[in-house]
């Protein structure tokens, strides 16, 4: 890979990247909170169900879907909104696609920053306009184009990124050390590549991510008591 | 810059110097002028603000006017390294409410080294309170150093917890050098129209210069303080 290209990779996979992504737990403030998950090996069991369950027939497979379609000759803006509506769609839990919208926006935005890409502008002027979602995985495809990573680094970064956002949620839950918090990141590598073997092969049109144990902590943290986090 | 969004104030400070009650008393005093208000509140652990605020100016302000945003853990990186959740809430709001005077903006409550990012607010308030002790603003944080008015709320306990206003007064003035500070009792009232003035002049010179102070652009410096803060102090 170009090394501006990994630079770039490396930038929008940083949890410094103003995202707001931090803010979000995925479910797993509600798995603690109830007991249901009390350590290392629970959350590592999670974080399979997050990547194999969810993310590689869903958000992954969503964001190499918006990839392709925003690297093409020309760029498919309308394949975009589909893929991104359909993503949408198959997130039941109200915050979790509420905070995909909204860490969606935000990487679009910043993108739009960042480069001058007609796609990124394009996606930012649908999502202003509400004829597209905007979720975060379509956005971070369409950034990813914009920068130069090649779409099979994007996914493996985006892997990457949200592995590290979940485990820093359980580090600051107080379930993990950061010795564990890396130990668990690095173990997690192997699985991260299946989810994108996955998800590169998983056809646009049949995203069917299937997490409920997730869901349905995240559709109960809509009434919990102690909300540090916005899913 | 300018008139195409509202002007967005910052209100920082620790827990309990009464950031909440400052804007449950300035929201009427804004609205009094003719001002229309959002509220966004940044809860650590709940949305016991959000919903206090609600409570509070029920019958006030339209309770869709006030929205909370939880900040994972982190109140300092939820204003100012990544301000993301707030400007994706200010964006929808701002969206909703395209007439809005103001946003007010309140951090979770943390220590004093929080500053707010200057691409989320334009200016920024941080509230202390005397209960915390009088040798706060000898403590030179960020927070109180950087922003644009530092208030010390709560001046009707000093006698109560032992805090010597005199002294507070000196720091802050050694700490603010030219910058603005103000005594205040929120709960009773006292201070609020000095601190609405501030606000006031601060969105013209923003709506004309695109900055809150004149001449002056980013989160710190100030020229003429726009009132007396003594004159509050012995107002109590």
């Amino acid at each position: 890979m170009d090394e501006r290209a990994v630079l770039a990779m490396l930038q929008l996979a940083d949890s410094g990247f103003p995202s707001g992504a931090y803010t979000l737990s995925g479910g797993l403030e509600t798995l603690v909170d109830e007991g249901i998950v009390r350590g290392a090996e629970d959350i590592a069991g999670c974080l399979r169900s997050m990547l194999l369950g969810r993310s590689a027939r869903g958000d992954l497979a969503a964001l190499v879907a918006a990839h392709r379609a925003a690297a093409g000759d020309p760029p498919d803006g309308e394949a975009i909104v589909v893929i991104d509506r359909s993503l949408d769609a198959t997130k039941l839990a109200a915050e979790e696609r509420v905070g995909a919208r909204r860490v969606g926006r935000r990487i679009a935005l910043e993108a739009e920053r960042l480069t001058d890409s007609a796609i990124v502008r394009q996606f930012c002027e649908a999502i202003a306009a509400t004829i597209t979602p905007g979720t975060a995985a379509v956005a971070t495809g369409i950034a990813a184009v914009a920068m130069g990573i090649p779409e099979h680094e994007a996914a493996l970064a985006a892997g990457h990124a949200s592995v590290l956002a979940f485990l820093t949620v359980a580090v600051r839950l107080g379930r993990i050390g950061h010795g564990d918090q890396q130990r668990l990141l690095r173990e997690a590598g192997e699985t991260i590549i299946h989810a994108v073997d996955i998800a590169q092969a998983t056809d646009a049109r049949t995203f069917r991510p299937f997490a409920p144990g997730l869901d349905i902590a995240m559709a109960r943290h809509e009434t919990a008591p102690g909300r540090l986090f916005a899913s | 810059m300018g008139s195409r969004r509202p002007f967005r104030v910052g209100i920082g400070g620790p827990v309990g110097s009464g950031k909440t009650t400052l804007i449950e008393r300035i929201v009427p005093l804004l609205l009094a002028a003719d001002r229309s208000v959002v509220v966004v509140t940044n809860d650590i652990v709940t949305r016991e603000d959000e919903m206090h605020v609600r409570v509070a100016l029920d019958g006030i302000l339209d309770g869709e006017r006030v929205v909370g945003v939880e900040t994972g853990a982190c109140p300092h990186q939820a204003v100012r390294e990544d301000p993301s959740m707030n400007l994706a809430v200010l964006a929808e709001l701002e969206g909703r409410y395209p007439e809005t005077d103001y946003v007010l903006l309140e951090s979770g409550g943390d220590n004093l080294t929080l500053t707010f990012s200057p691409e989320l607010v334009d200016e920024s308030l941080y509230v202390i309170d005397v209960a915390g002790g009088d040798k706060i603003p000898r403590k030179r944080g960020p927070g109180l150093i950087l922003c644009g008015l530092l208030v010390i709320n709560k001046t009707d306990l000093a006698p109560y917890v032992g805090a010597d206003l005199a002294r507070m007064d000196r720091d802050s003035a050694a700490i603010r050098g030219s910058s603005p500070y103000l005594f205040t009792d929120a709960r009773a009232g006292v201070g609020l129209d000095r601190l609405v003035g501030h606000l006031e002049l601060a969105r013209d010179a923003w709506l004309t210069q695109g900055s809150p102070r004149p001449g002056v652009s980013g989160v710190s410096g100030v020229s003429d303080p726009p009132h007396d803060h003594r004159h509050a102090v012995a107002g109590r």
